[in-house]
């Protein structure tokens, strides 16, 4: 069961075989799309000092996430939202970016997609974005981080105290 | 593929049209929304000292044809604004926040920090729409807005994306 | 009308209301999911100021959102922008239909720093509830702070500060 692109129809003789494939299960790959989602709860939270673009966490189901995508239906390519929603945190002033990989591919060429500002303390590091022209199969995504100098730290909900939030990845073939 | 509002079926004696219309059709549109997307790589930043609300640059304005529907606008960038700026989405001749002094987001830093958000525009007629982002320097002192556009700013060499998607 | 679970085809000749049911409805279904959003538009600022947990606010149709589910993954949005005049931290929390979702300081926090003068804060998150069943869930906006005020902006006409923000839920499968 999956997508199967949707046939042209040529008479009313219909075969139940055909609604199944057709209108039954299209409906159910919309209904129910490609989708990795990491909850980020961990008993320590995530850290960096690396002054280059490194994975957080390379796991399948932690940052990175391996889904099958359809593509635009009709055996071309799709899009993929990716969204990151988490906190960070420095005793030190720092920065930290934020970058995508497409099977392996970075999705945001030099310093990434975004980063945090010059901070200390506590910040949101939220994002959401399309990566289009994704071709139909298993695509895996990941999400990777760097920081300025000092540490950088991603909370993790490991109890920290006046720290314990809980953030999350995701991906989503978005139809 | 446009989206065909479903019918209420009246009849089993459909024809091959009908079929194609509403399941083939309906199914695609579904699959292949309308989306405009800009992800900037551009030779310099943009920056604007500009006390009223005008357009980035033409990259950043987008011819949207509509089903009608919901659509969902996201900016993914990273700017600075000392005497801090406003950023807003034009429909046509509307913008979002539609207010005199404000907008939907804020550049407020003395250093380049995150801009992005993310907005829900509900209940569109089908259509065509010329959708743009736009932003003002609040201040219009001495100092510009700044936003990062893959123009090689050292450690800060991001790029920017902005696109529209319908949703419903 | 809503979503029906796309049934199994086992016989042909099918009935004027399996077609209206499994194609029309569905479609509907698909192409207008259950959606809730408030734009973020008042006659005056908000202050919020709780050190512990308590609703942003609780009006319905405010930072308090209803929606009637098909069942499966909801989408939880939020993007507003606020001031301090004291360096404090505000964490924000989802509750769904009464409970939190966050850990002891909630989903997303930012410290934001001040000098003697107004600074100002932008805070949003995106966030998918998984899972939940059909019927009707509550959505509430919750925060704390660690001290002094966060002055919310809402549209208010504030010099400066004119920002119409945005709190939205909306299924996705």
């Amino acid at each position: 069961m999956g997508w199967t692109s949707p046939k042209t129809w040529t008479n009313t003789h219909v075969r139940r075989g055909e609604l199944n494939t057709h209108l039954r299960d299209n409906l159910l790959a919309l209904k129910y799309p490609a989708f990795g989602l990491y909850d980020i709860i961990e008993s320590s939270d995530y850290s960096t000092t690396n002054t280059s673009f490194a994975d957080l966490d390379a796991t399948e189901g932690k940052f990175l996430h391996t889904i099958d995508v359809i593509g635009d239906g009709n055996g071309g390519n799709g899009d993929v939202f990716v969204c990151l929603n988490a906190t960070v945190y420095s005793s030190t002033t720092i920065r930290i970016y934020f970058r995508v990989l497409l099977d392996g591919v970075a999705q945001n060429a030099d310093d990434g997609l975004m980063f945090t500002g010059t901070f200390s303390g506590m910040r949101c590091a939220s994002f959401l974005f399309p990566i289009r022209n994704v071709a139909p199969g298993s695509r895996a995504f990941k999400l990777q981080w760097k920081v300025s100098g000092g540490t950088g730290v991603l909370l993790a909900r490991a109890g920290t105290s006046t720290r314990d939030l809980a953030g999350q990845f995701w991906v989503r073939e978005m139809s | 593929m446009a989206w065909t509002e479903p019918i209420t079926w009246t009849n089993v004696l459909s024809d091959a049209s009908d079929f194609n219309e509403q399941i083939r059709d309906n199914l695609l549109a579904l699959k292949q929304p309308p989306t405009s997307h800009y992800e900037a790589n551009e030779l310099s930043n943009y920056s604007t000292f500009s006390t009223t609300y005008a357009n980035l640059d033409s990259d950043w304005s987008f011819s949207f044809s509509s089903n009608g529907g919901d659509l969902l606008i996201g900016l993914a960038a990273c700017a600075t604004g000392l005497d801090f700026g406003l950023l807003d989405v034009l429909i046509d001749s509307t913008r979002i926040a539609n207010n005199t002094s404000g907008g939907i987001r804020k550049i407020v830093s003395s250093n380049t920090t995150n801009v992005s958000f993310l907005r829900w525009v509900r209940g569109l007629p089908a259509g065509t729409y010329t959708i743009t982002l736009q932003w003002k320097n609040n201040s219009g002192g001495a100092n510009s807005n700044t936003m990062r556009a893959g123009a090689g700013t050292v450690n800060e060499d991001v790029h920017p994306r902005f696109w529209v998607r319908e949703v419903s | 009308m809503g979503w029906t679970q796309p049934q199994n085809w086992t016989a042909v000749p099918f009935s004027v209301s399996n077609l209206n049911t499994q194609i029309r409805d569905n479609f509907i279904a698909l192409k207008d999911p259950p959606s809730a959003v408030y734009n973020v538009d008042e006659s005056s600022d908000l202050a919020l100021a709780s050190t512990s947990w308590a609703d942003v606010d609780g009006t319905s149709g405010k930072f308090n959102l209803s929606i009637t589910t098909n069942g499966g993954d909801v989408m939880v949005g939020l993007h507003v922008t606020g001031a301090v005049t004291a360096a404090l931290v505000i964490y924000l929390d989802i509750m769904v239909d009464g409970v939190a979702i966050g850990g002891n300081e909630g989903i997303i926090g930012k410290f934001i720093g001040a000098a003697a003068t107004v600074v100002d804060g932008e805070i949003g998150f995106f966030r998918i509830i998984e899972g939940l069943a059909a019927g009707s869930h509550i959505f509430k906006l919750r925060y704390k702070v660690s001290t002094s005020t966060f002055t919310l902006f809402r549209g208010a006409g504030t010099a400066s500060a004119d920002m119409v923000g945005q709190f939205w839920v909306r299924e996705i499968s």
